[in-house]
């Protein structure tokens, strides 16, 4: 049998996934080291903190072809994968921050870390945890960080892209999963940014020496390398680059079009109120253990979803402004609600080795069992042509259960949009929808919620 | 002060294009040390400076270790 399609480069040991469980073996190759990080007992003050996934070491684990003396843990599953390239910026700081602080509090137990990789960390709610158990072994006295350069280029650069140059980081992100590399970024910083220390040694420096290939420098490295470096020098570059990046705020995410949505949209308050009750009793009756929230904005909705019932919601938008603030919301009400960005009309595909390694977006949300659409679809259907019987059809094998909002064209939200484009959606009615609705699933209750004639269904699909 | 140093470093790192593969972490490597030293303090660490300018010791005359020598000039 063979390992989870991501879980090939560690020779310490593979992640599996099998009857809906989640193992992690340890082969010989890194027995010795995990051992000795396990009985040093450094880990359990991270579990507790519920800063480092927990993990059950089990004898008759139902895997078929593993070594005989591989060790084997089990660890809980997470009901959501997410990928760095979909997390928002304060999502991707979190978990550089948890990076460092793991870092810099298990280096003085003489633990260290052997990569930098984003891809160990996933979140619960708002809230990062580290899972890759094999990436921790003991600290060799003077070692130099050998994944500082992975650190820089997963999850320095694309801040420092979002917070000093206002680039979301998302888009480039996806294009280059094993990160973004100095260079790029130093190519578009502008004169004035690169006098900070930080940007200048970690992304400038960095890139320049990057370019340099000559003996000179393999030969300055190799003295480097044997001279090592020491742990106070060690921790200093961890505390400079964690106090620089605490400080980093998106730029991106500021004054974006959606995200004073939530005080200043077209329904009126009690318009507003009968909304949030209809969805309260939708999430009410089906209790969702997972509910995706489409076009979530700033998160109103998923955390009614959420004081209703549902256990677990992920958001997707692409407004960062509105992301920003479903993040710090899901973060300050300590909410099982993990807003991700998403472009709808064109969700993460799979990427990676062998076009399996990273899952694409709709294979990782095929759990959820409860989807909001409220005040999305005229987005696909009349800011990007999608026709809407395809939405519809989308929407309703999202999960099976789910409730959609649809917006008539006259309503002031969409005349805005047409204003300057001509009127091509003339499938765009109440009556195709409701159509096109019933095809796919079964309406359980409708009700109209505004006097422009928004409506609400709750559908279920049979 | 740092900022100084690091600008040093950088006017003494001229690019030339890339005409073998180099790993990437080798760049890295050199950065630590440069890096440790400063954020830890130790500023002037004139082996690591020299050290730098080494690398270029075609192009650039490498400052003299020895004290004496800029006394006299």
């Amino acid at each position: 049998m063979s390992a989870d399609p991501s879980s090939y480069r560690d020779p310490s040991g593979h992640v599996h996934i099998e009857q809906n469980r989640v193992f992690r073996t340890v082969t010989p190759f890194g027995s010795e080291e995990y051992r000795a990080v396990r009985d040093s007992g450094a880990l359990s003050s991270l579990v507790q903190r519920r800063m480092l996934v927990e993990a059950q070491e089990i004898k008759d684990a139902p895997l078929r072809g593993i070594g005989k003396d591989d060790l084997v843990l089990e660890h809980p599953r997470l009901p959501i994968i997410s990928y760095p390239y979909e997390w928002p910026f304060e999502a991707l700081k979190a978990a550089a921050l948890l990076h460092l602080d793991i870092q810099l509090e298990l280096l003085d137990k003489n633990i260290a870390l052997s990569d930098a990789s984003a891809f160990n960390i996933q979140f619960q709610g708002g809230k990062p945890v580290f899972i890759d158990y094999l990436s921790f072994r003991r600290y060799r006295k003077n070692e130099i960080w050998l994944a500082h350069r992975q650190f820089c280029e997963q999850f320095l650069n694309p801040l420092v892209l979002e917070a000093v140059l206002g680039v979301p980081f998302q888009a480039w992100y996806r294009g280059q999963p094993e990160g973004i590399p100095a260079r790029e970024v130093a190519k578009v910083l502008k004169f004035r940014h690169k006098l900070s220390p930080v940007i200048l040694s970690h992304v400038v420096l960095h890139a320049r020496l990057q370019e340099k290939t000559d003996d000179a420098l393999a030969e300055t490295a190799g003295e480097s390398k044997k001279r090592g470096l020491p742990k106070p020098r060690f921790r200093a570059i961890l505390l400079q680059l964690r106090r620089y990046i605490e400080k980093l705020t998106s730029r991106a995410a500021k004054d974006t079009a959606w995200v004073n949505y939530a005080t200043e949209n077209t329904y009126e308050s009690d318009e507003s109120a009968a909304k949030l009750r209809f969805v309260e009793r939708f999430v009410g009756k089906v209790r969702p253990t997972l509910l995706v929230d489409l076009g979530c904005n700033t998160g109103t909705y998923s955390a009614t979803a959420i004081a209703s019932g549902a256990e677990l919601v992920v958001g997707l938008d692409n407004d960062h402004g509105a992301l920003h603030s479903a993040f710090a919301l899901a973060r300050e009400q300590q909410l099982n609600f993990l807003p991700l960005y998403q472009d709808l009309a064109n969700p993460t595909p799979a990427l990676g080795w062998n076009e399996a390694e990273r899952p694409g977006l709709g294979e990782r949300l095929a759990g959820a069992n409860g989807v909001l659409a409220l005040a999305f679809v005229h987005h696909l259907a009349i800011a990007r042509n999608i026709p809407l019987v395809q939405i519809v059809e989308k929407i309703c094998h999202l999960a099976r259960e789910g409730v959609i909002e649809f917006i008539p064209k006259d309503d002031p939200t969409i005349q805005k949009m047409l204003l300057l484009r001509d009127d091509v959606f003339s499938g765009y009615t109440v009556e195709r929808f409701t159509n096109a609705l019933a095809e796919n699933a079964e309406i359980i209750e409708r009700q109209v919620i505004s006097s422009s004639g928004r409506e609400l269904f709750h559908f279920r699909r049979r | 002060m740092t900022r100084l140093v690091l600008i040093a470093c950088l006017v003494f790192v001229s690019t030339r294009p890339a005409q073998a593969y180099v790993d990437p972490g080798t760049a890295s490597i050199v950065l630590q040390g440069i890096v440790g030293a400063i954020a830890a303090g130790g500023i002037f660490f004139r082996h690591k400076i020299a050290q730098f300018l080494k690398l270029f010791g075609n192009r650039v005359k490498p400052q003299s270790k020895a004290p004496i020598e800029r006394n006299e000039r």
